[in-house]
């Protein structure tokens, strides 16, 4: 392909196209929202399948028609993109769906109705809310991952990566469960461990599934040693990316859904300093609920008595339906794909904890050879000034970093590398400050 | 009472200056810069440009770093100094007192010097104002020329085809970067851009930049007879050392600001670091005058800690450089002489990637290393080099510096065709 055909226009064009596809795909679960889901389901779903392919194809070429090189040029321009008008206005509609999802499904009407085939299919019954949006979630990871795939395409390790999530959305978040449905067993999700699923190890969760037989017994015994066991020796090879961005079902919804809006989540020292606190607060305020649910249990029932229930309540409302449902999906558009990830997950703040203290995962600098562009922070999605390391020639060492690698990738100068060295010298020694202190004194 | 540091001059030089002389003393520091309120990414105006990064994203730290490391900022020019006085002023009325003086002028574009070059329509490509000219100029735009086979030029061209503009590349020497590079990578790099559509022509002098109505741009006429159409001519034919203030003020300028090892002027109490500098020649026995970023950030922490701490001369290390020519990334370290052949290195190229080590043929000891395609680790390669380690261990642990992301397929070296084997390595390599 003749790379002078990749104007910044056409890309442009491309882009749109594929955006007032997806827009129209909107349009039909609109129509069967209102109604028309449940005379005309069949109808609606193809509709709605076959736009949704055409607005992937669009952005995959999009990104196959650019260089190998991953082409940002419409981060800054497009509206939906930089937190114009467009932006807004889908992380509005993105919010109202989670709200009307969350509490209000009944205005869903003939929306979940569409998915009576696949639901049938898959599980041997209609589907309600909640497979509708597995449903969704899944089309979300795979079609954009094709594109993550696409835009990435230069690099191996993105390839890899977003397969890998994609696998674990697709088989183990969205195939396996439905077919526990469908032989009437207990709807497990493999993927997903304490404290991300918060009440995993609570106690009515234990209760339940020591009498689920022998299945019930291998789910609590795969997420005790995933928690306990596998989480800590994985983290200490090879970061908290063995999971945040390889594995996660919310991770794997923002590498590849959330891609487009990396680049907003909030560099900003405040913005740091903000997700220090919140993130570590879910994290004891977790802790807490499971100690407390257990010493309650224990003493049956005389630390918490009535309030128990409370606990459990406001940790799964606030925290999981509120912060990484509505928030943490609903403002892609407006605080990029991470918020969630960086602000809110205890998962993310235990393995960031270890990662930044018991860990061998580090961003190497590659000496003195940054030229400060800020590309690097500009498409964190963490919201890491990753340039303010890098131009001193130090590693990056921190608790938030994913590990998702697009840092090293977007760097003009190739400055940056993942890797999981030995522990010693792994904040690196500050290729720029060790030679000023040489030339201090050049005896020694 | 606390020393007064005055610098001129906010690029990355003198605010290298700033950052390590408050790091190492509690000076009273003021930075004074005329194009634009803060440091910003001179590297970063094409990805700007390019759409992928705004104005904001490539100021070097956010607003509140100034404050808090007390560097005070003046968004303005100076002019002239007193240097008996010990003051210089601001073009904006302001006289500033200082102790010691800095200055980090930077660089300007060098002119063609031929009929035209003033029309509308020409433009260099260095600071935010030609970024803001250029942005004007190329909207709609449709045939564009660049002058000048170096780094810019190549930026520029890649800047203008991302909109759709048809690029015409004007290189006077024989082929890319001739003084610098080896031809092997000289070739990689003229395939690389002409991939993406450039018509890139070696040999073609510019004899004047034309124009039909007197105003504006219409193109160019080589020296060859030959003209080209364009809306648009970038000229981007090198950069020299900016010396006005310093030769205005009578402070002794060669083709840059004349210093010693110390970063000393001819003026007492008056410095220079980065592109505005030009060393004596009795200094330090390399390249008279350094534009590069990394040595500008260098320079700066060298003079910092003169000025702080005890004056030790400037070492430049074992150099360094990199760029990127469209999606190519080059990297250098140490010496690649321009004329390497297979006497003096080795390459590794499979046609899109290349790596050469050059050595010295009697010692048979590493010198340098130069790479395209491929990411290679400083701290290894300068390692080898100082070290003085010999080319066969190097090209037996060549994959130690290798720096490519995870999971890229591994630099084979049985696949990649060694082109150029001196026999005294050849064992080792095949």
């Amino acid at each position: 392909m003749r790379t002078d055909m990749m104007t910044t226009d056409r890309l442009d064009t491309f882009g749109r196209v594929s955006g007032a596809t997806l827009l129209a795909s909107f349009v039909i679960l609109a129509l069967a929202a209102a109604g028309l889901g449940y005379s005309q389901s069949g109808l609606l779903l193809g509709l709605f399948v076959v736009l949704l392919l055409i607005a992937t194809a669009f952005s995959v070429s999009r990104h196959l028609l650019s260089g190998r090189h991953p082409d940002n040029s419409d981060s800054v321009r497009s509206s939906v993109l930089s937190r114009g008008i467009v932006g807004w206005l889908f992380g509005v509609v993105l919010t109202v769906f989670y709200v009307i999802l969350y509490w209000f499904p009944h205005l869903l009407g003939g929306m979940v109705a569409l998915f009576d085939l696949p639901s049938n299919l898959l599980r041997g019954k209609d589907a309600d809310q909640w497979f509708m949006y597995g449903t969704f979630y899944t089309l979300a990871v795979v079609l954009m991952g094709i594109r993550a795939m696409a835009r990435y395409r230069g690099s191996r390790y993105h390839v890899i990566r977003t397969m890998s999530v994609m696998f674990f959305q697709l088989i183990l978040a969205f195939i396996v469960p439905s077919i526990l449905v469908l032989f009437r067993k207990p709807e497990l999700y493999f993927s997903y461990f304490w404290p991300l699923d918060y009440d995993l190890l609570w106690p009515s969760s234990v209760e339940q599934l020591t009498q689920e037989g022998f299945l019930g017994a291998f789910a609590l015994t795969w997420g005790i040693i995933l928690t306990f066991v596998a989480t800590p020796i994985l983290t200490y090879f090879f970061g908290k990316r063995w999971y945040c961005s390889w594995v996660c079902g919310c991770g794997g919804l923002a590498e590849t859904a959330g891609d487009p809006f990396r680049h907003l989540s909030d560099k900003r020292l405040v913005a740091w300093k903000i997700e220090r606190w919140m993130i570590h607060g879910v994290l004891l305020l977790i802790v807490a609920t499971t100690l407390l649910l257990w010493l309650n249990t224990l003493a049956g029932g005389a630390v918490l008595g009535s309030v128990s229930s409370g606990f459990t309540q406001f940790y799964g409302f606030y925290i999981g339906a509120i912060f990484s449902g509505v928030i943490g999906v609903g403002f892609y558009p407006l605080m990029g794909a991470r918020v969630w990830c960086r602000f809110g997950c205890p998962m993310a703040a235990i393995l960031g904890i270890q990662q930044r203290f018991f860990s061998r995962f580090r961003i190497t600098t590659n000496g003195g050879q940054c030229i400060s562009c800020g590309n690097c922070s500009k498409y964190c999605e963490m919201g890491i000034d990753v340039r303010w390391y890098a131009q001193r020639g130090q590693n990056i060492v921190r608790a938030s970093c994913v590990g998702c690698g697009v840092c090293a990738t977007v760097c003009p100068r190739g400055v940056l590398k993942l890797e999981n060295g030995p522990g010693d010298g792994r904040f690196g020694d500050g290729f720029v400050a060790r030679d000023s202190v040489e030339i201090l004194r050049p005896g020694d | 009472m606390r020393e007064k540091i005055v610098i001129i001059g906010n690029g990355i030089a003198g605010t290298t200056v700033a950052r390590h002389v408050r790091k190492n003393s509690d000076s009273e520091i003021i930075v004074v810069g005329s194009e634009s309120p803060f440091l910003f990414a001179r590297t970063a105006l094409m990805y700007v440009y390019m759409g992928s990064l705004t104005l904001t994203d490539i100021k070097l730290y956010e607003d509140w770093f100034w404050k808090k490391n007390r560097i005070q900022l003046r968004y303005d020019t100076a002019s002239t100094a007193d240097f008996s006085a010990k003051t210089i002023r601001l073009d904006g009325g302001e006289s500033l007192g200082y102790d010691r003086l800095v200055l980090a002028t930077g660089s300007r574009p060098n002119r063609l010097s031929v009929p035209g070059e003033d029309l509308v329509g020409v433009s260099a490509f260095y600071s935010l104002g030609d970024l803001e000219r250029i942005q004007d100029l190329t909207r709609g735009g449709r045939k564009a020329v660049v002058i000048g086979g170096g780094l810019i030029g190549v930026e520029l061209a890649e800047m203008l085809v991302s909109r759709g503009i048809q690029v015409t590349f004007l290189v006077r020497e024989a082929r890319y970067l001739e003084s610098v590079l080896p031809a092997e990578e000289s070739e990689l790099i003229a395939g690389e851009i002409r991939s993406h559509g450039i018509n890139l022509v070696f040999g073609e002098t510019v004899a004047a930049v034309t124009s039909r109505n007197g105003r504006t741009v219409s193109g160019v006429r080589t020296e060859s007879g030959e003209t080209y159409e364009a809306d648009f001519v970038g000229v981007a034919i090198g950069v020299g050392p900016n010396v006005e203030f310093a030769a205005r003020n009578s402070i002794p300028v060669s083709r840059g600001i004349v210093v010693n090892e110390f970063f000393e002027t001819q003026v007492p109490d008056v410095y220079a670091v980065g592109d505005c500098v030009e060393f004596e020649r009795s200094g330090i026995g390399h390249k008279m005058i350094e534009q590069l970023w990394y040595a500008a950030s260098r320079h700066g922490i060298a003079l910092a800690s003169n000025l702080t701490g005890v004056p030790v001369p400037y070492d430049r290390h074992v150099f360094y450089n990199s760029a990127k020519f469209f999606e190519l990334e080059y990297q250098t370290y140490g010496s690649v002489p321009a004329d390497s052949d297979e006497r003096n290195s080795v390459v590794w190229s499979d046609g899109h990637r290349l790596i050469r080590i050059v050595f010295d043929p009697a010692k048979n000891t590493v010198l340098g290393f130069s790479s395209l395609g491929v990411r290679m680790r400083q701290a290894k390669c300068v390692e080898w080099i100082q070290n003085g380690d010999g080319v066969q261990d190097v090209v037996a642990r060549i994959h130690q510096a290798l720096f490519d992301p995870e999971f890229t397929r591994r630099l084979d070296r049985q696949a990649f065709r060694v082109q150029q084997v001196n026999p005294n390595v050849r064992a080792s390599v095949s």
